[in-house]
């Protein structure tokens, strides 16, 4: 190829240079395409070169150890190397695990009796905490194989475990080796409910003093926000010596948000005017763009009398300080001045709840009392986690001080920070507590007691053995089929926390405990009986409509996954949502009671006019079905669509027949007609869109209004660079400059709402008829005259989407 | 690094240490920055990441030498088809939040730079997510990484024209994109 003739060779270039030498191209899309760099954590890069080396050495030693022996599997690698042995392995496995059930000890025995059983054998950790966390039984359960000896099962690591983390089936796996496993362990279900004591890097074996039984504070950085201040900061590069005019420093100094916990002394806020603190004094020192300005910096500026800014002192109140290592997970962590609850964990443990005091479920079957709660503490100052023993400083009462002092200093006792709860949870006589495990539990945000979330299942059952419509819940969740349903809605955690700290969620407790109705409580042990995995999602101020609880008057109607033309878009529907129903087909062969159905569209007069709209149907269920509730009416005429075969699309409901608060300001509607002929690409409803005009303009008598040929010309990409917002176009060929149109954005920001399409009753080939969009609220009355006036014009348009 | 250095430390990597930490801080952060614009979430991206050099040490006996740019082609192919097993397996397209997002490279080191940075990257990657698979391909292949067009023909089975017109019209696409708004330069 010449590229010396090649049209592109210029972008090329410019791409080649930008990338080699990382200087700013002039281009701003190259620029951010070449900056925008996600880089990864040093921590993890690090962490996984050491994995590999390794992983290479052992490689290297098993390409010696081959070539003379027949060594089998290494421990440190990964499960996937050994594919080759595996089967084998897998069905040797399988004939020892035969001859066991047949005599009667395929079942793993419990750690106690194990530990009893074989006192030799038997390796007992202790913590350094002096409880006992974790034993491992003897190895029983290993398999000879001719001429390579004996290999075990060990439980090792499936993915990356935090500190923290309470282990269930999800982190871990079961690899079989020819190495010594002494002490290690073989059945990951001994290891469900401990916790890891340290972060436990993939594929390594689970070891006996990686856990415990205890509570660990995670580490991880906290997702919550964290509170700011406003700080006066330059605005531009200071130097030693510079005056401030005695002005509004518009251009000199402004506030900015900065965290709270970090804000520098003697910053100046906003709260205390510190800018009039600036007013005719001068620098002593360079203060940097973005840089604080600190009264220290001024001439004449004094720190005397100054209250550090972070300190929000508080009179008659002493200050404990408690060791951020003393607290169960930094899922709350407010800046300075933020409002806490103080949960003191004291060690004490009960075989069962003790009467109405509050309990924490623990792994190991007991509960951990919390029986001191200081309310609507105020968090005075808080350290950087990252420092061994940095302290979170709590403003209490006098007499409050002296017990949370004191608690404070047992090495024992653990505190959780938490918002300030309501003063009562939803603790009718109709109401309960229902737990739910937390392995089986993901939630999107931290969730703490008192607040309010909406409770999903996440998985289809299994049929259970009776083929009752899994009325019967007895089988394992297939968690293959994804189905979100709806189980409760609005409820209050009253025990336990999640914390998801940016990545994953860590779990601190056995279960979550929710304030739910009496009647759910049935539901709910069949649930966990069969292991059912549940989405935690913060609930909304509004309450939604509980799709548990049909809203009277409507039925139910599901639709085959298959029937619906835009599948793509089901995975975001979720139960809970509104939808209308669309369904497109020819008019002469529509079922009679469509007539009834109210579509939003008039019906067009040449009668082939194909869509039907079933307003506002409730999602109850998704998945590969997707439930409905609808009016008896419109469930018969969606059973003939779904028999019919015709093609159906859920969108979101139609703003313009959703109910309007009276506050809304009013926003107008226009059709753009045989919109798909001038659609720069797949319009779809929801897209947000801007609508150009075409203009006719010289001596154009012939102009070609089809635009056929604005792919040749590329005037899209002239009107996107902004350049020009016109291009002048030769309607006559050979006859450049004779006359020409130029385009005009009349509509921006304007969003689709409905697009209707027929079926052409000769071809049978189905198009749009037109395109419905809502006007930005900004448009005025004018606006849409003048609008409408183009469109009776007959001017060609062009909608192009964002 | 030149193309004959590059070729000892490959051949060394595979029983030095020292060679095989070279190669891997040369490339961890190009493969990281492709997988993390390919996957969204950093989670899912360092996971994958990991699980694509583990495929390379395993692998690494097994490679040959063709020239120059056949190591990267020859990684970046194993990392292409990590991130189509990946998506073949994903069922859900879920929204990311920012906290999910990878930390973007930045030379300012406050939380709201941080923070912007993770929205620019967002709003980058959706705009890459509206180009053709093909195109989406390429231009993460030569931005993040940083492969030449010969070495993404190699990964992809194309032709190395092919891939320069890909890449201008993908370009281009953006481009439309990109402009965010236009003065009114001419009324009727």
């Amino acid at each position: 190829m010449n590229l010396n003739h090649d049209p592109d060779k210029h972008l090329l270039d410019q791409i080649d240079k930008l990338i080699e030498t990382k200087q700013p191209s002039g281009s701003a899309l190259l620029d951010e395409l070449a900056t925008t760099r996600p880089i990864p954590r040093p921590t993890v890069q690090t962490a996984l070169e050491e994995r590999l080396l390794a992983q290479l050495e052992t490689l290297n030693q098993g390409e010696t150890a081959m070539a003379s022996t027949t060594s089998y599997m290494p421990i440190s690698a990964p499960r996937r190397n050994w594919l080759p042995l595996t089967l084998l392995a897998a069905l040797i496995v399988v004939a020892i695990a035969g001859l066991m059930l047949i005599n009667g000890i395929g079942k793993s025995p419990k750690i106690n009796e194990m530990a009893l059983a074989n006192g030799t054998s038997t390796v007992t950790v202790t913590s350094t905490t002096s409880s006992t966390v974790a034993v491992v039984p003897p190895k029983n359960d290993s398999v000879r194989i001719p001429g390579v000896g004996n290999i075990s099962p060990l439980v090792v690591a499936v993915r990356d475990i935090p500190r923290g983390t309470v282990l269930s089936s999800r982190w871990l796996s079961v690899i079989y080796t020819s190495d010594d496993t002494s002490g290690m362990y073989s059945d990951p279900e001994l290891l469900r409910g401990l916790t890891a004591k340290q972060d436990i890097p993939r594929w390594q074996p689970i070891l006996p003093r990686d856990l415990t039984d205890q509570i660990v504070p995670t580490s991880l950085p906290t997702a919550i926000p964290k509170p700011t201040v406003k700080v006066l900061i330059a605005l531009q590069d200071l130097p030693r010596g510079y005056k401030f005019p005695e002005l509004p420093l518009y251009d000199i100094a402004a506030y900015a948000d900065w965290p709270a916990d970090s804000v520098p002394q003697y910053a100046l806020l906003q709260d205390e005017r510190g800018v009039q603190k600036l007013w005719g004094k001068t620098l002593q020192a360079d203060v940097s763009l973005g840089q604080p300005i600190l009264i220290s910096d001024i001439s004449g500026g004094t720190t005397q009398n100054l209250a550090a800014p972070t300190s929000p002192a508080v009179h008659n109140t002493n200050i404990v300080q408690i060791r951020l290592s003393a607290l169960t997970s930094d899922s709350l962590l407010p800046g300075v001045g933020g409002s806490v609850d103080v949960v003191a964990l004291l060690p004490f443990k009960a075989a069962s709840n003790i009467g109405d005091i509050p309990s924490t479920p623990m792994p190991d079957g007991t509960r951990l009392v919390e029986t001191y709660v200081l309310r609507n503490t105020l968090v005075f100052y808080h350290g950087d986690r990252s420092q061994p023993n940095a302290i979170v400083a709590i403003s209490v009462s006098v007499n409050e001080s002296r017990i949370l002092a004191w608690l404070a200093e047992q090495p024992q006792v653990m505190f959780r920070l938490q918002n300030p709860l309501p003063n009562a949870f939803d603790m009718t006589d109709n109401n309960t507590i229902v737990s739910i495990p937390f392995e089986n539990v993901t939630a999107t945000e931290n969730i703490q007691p008192g607040d309010r979330v909406n409770v999903i299942s996440t998985c289809a059952f299994v049929p259970d053995v009776m083929g009752v419509n899994n009325t019967v819940i007895s089988s394992k969740t297939d968690c293959n089929q994804s189905v979100e349903e709806t189980r409760a809605v609005n409820v209050q955690v009253f025990i336990g926390e999640i914390v998801v700290n940016g990545r994953k969620p860590v779990m601190t407790y056995d279960s979550i405990s929710l304030v739910m109705s009496k009647d759910a409580v049935p539901l709910f042990t069949k649930l966990n009986d069969a292991k059912m995995h549940f989405k935690l999602v913060p609930a909304t101020k509004a309450i939604q409509p509980t799709p548990t609880r049909l809203p009277s008057g409507l039925v139910t109607v599901d639709i085959p996954l298959a029937s619906l033309t835009s599948k793509e878009q089901s995975p975001k529907l979720q139960a809970g949502d509104h939808v209308d129903v669309v369904a497109t087909f020819k008019s002469s062969d529509a079922p009679p009671e469509s007539q009834t159905v109210i579509t939003p569209q008039p019906i067009q007069p040449n009668g082939h006019i194909t869509q039907r709209v079933i307003s506002d149907a409730l999602i109850i269920k998704t998945g590969d079905v997707i439930t409905l509730a609808v009016s008896p009416d419109a469930a018969s005429l969606l059973q003939q669509w779904i028999s019919a075969k015709l093609p159906i699309t859920l969108r979101p409901v139609d703003p313009a027949t959703a109910a309007n608060d009276g506050n809304s300001p009013p926003t107008y509607q226009l059709a753009l007609d045989s919109a798909s002929r001038w659609a720069t690409d797949d319009i779809q409803v929801g897209d947000t869109v801007d609508v150009v005009m075409g203009f006719v303009t010289g001596e154009a008598d012939s102009v070609d209004l089809a635009f056929k040929h604005y792919g040749t010309l590329k005037w899209v990409d002239e009107l996107s660079k902004g350049e020009v917002f016109a291009r002048i176009y030769s309607p006559t060929n050979g006859k450049p400059g004779a006359g020409g149109i130029f385009m005009h954005r009349i509509i921006q920001n304007a969003e689709v709402i409905a697009i209707n399409t027929y079926i052409d009753p000769t071809s049978g080939h189905m198009s749009t008829l037109n395109i419905i969009v809502e006007l930005p609220a900004s448009m005025t009355l004018n606006d849409l005259s003048t609008i409408n006036d183009y469109i009776q014009a007959g001017l060609p348009y062009l909608v192009i989407k964002h | 690094m030149t193309f004959t250095d590059e070729q000892q430390i490959i051949q060394q990597a595979r029983h030095n240490p020292t060679a095989f930490r070279e190669l891997y801080s040369r490339y961890y952060p190009r493969v990281y920055a492709y997988v993390a614009y390919r996957v969204g979430r950093a989670a899912d991206a360092e996971d994958l990441t990991a699980d694509i050099f583990l495929k390379l040490v395993e692998r690494l006996s097994q490679f040959e030498d063709r020239g120059e740019g056949a190591f990267a082609a020859w990684l970046f192919r194993i990392a292409h088809n990590a991130v189509s097993q990946f998506y073949r397996q994903q069922h859900l397209i879920l929204d990311i939040s920012l906290d999910e997002l990878p930390d973007i490279q930045s030379d300012a080191l406050t939380p709201e730079s941080a923070f912007q940075r993770q929205e620019q990257f967002q709003r980058l990657r959706q705009r890459i997510a509206n180009l053709s698979p093909r195109r989406q391909e390429i231009i993460t292949l030569r931005f993040f990484g940083e492969l030449r067009n010969s070495e993404i023909a190699a990964v992809l089975n194309l032709d190395e024209r092919t891939v320069a017109a890909h890449l201008c019209r993908a370009i281009e696409d953006l481009q439309r994109q990109y402009d965010p708004e236009m003065d009114r330069k001419y009324d009727p």
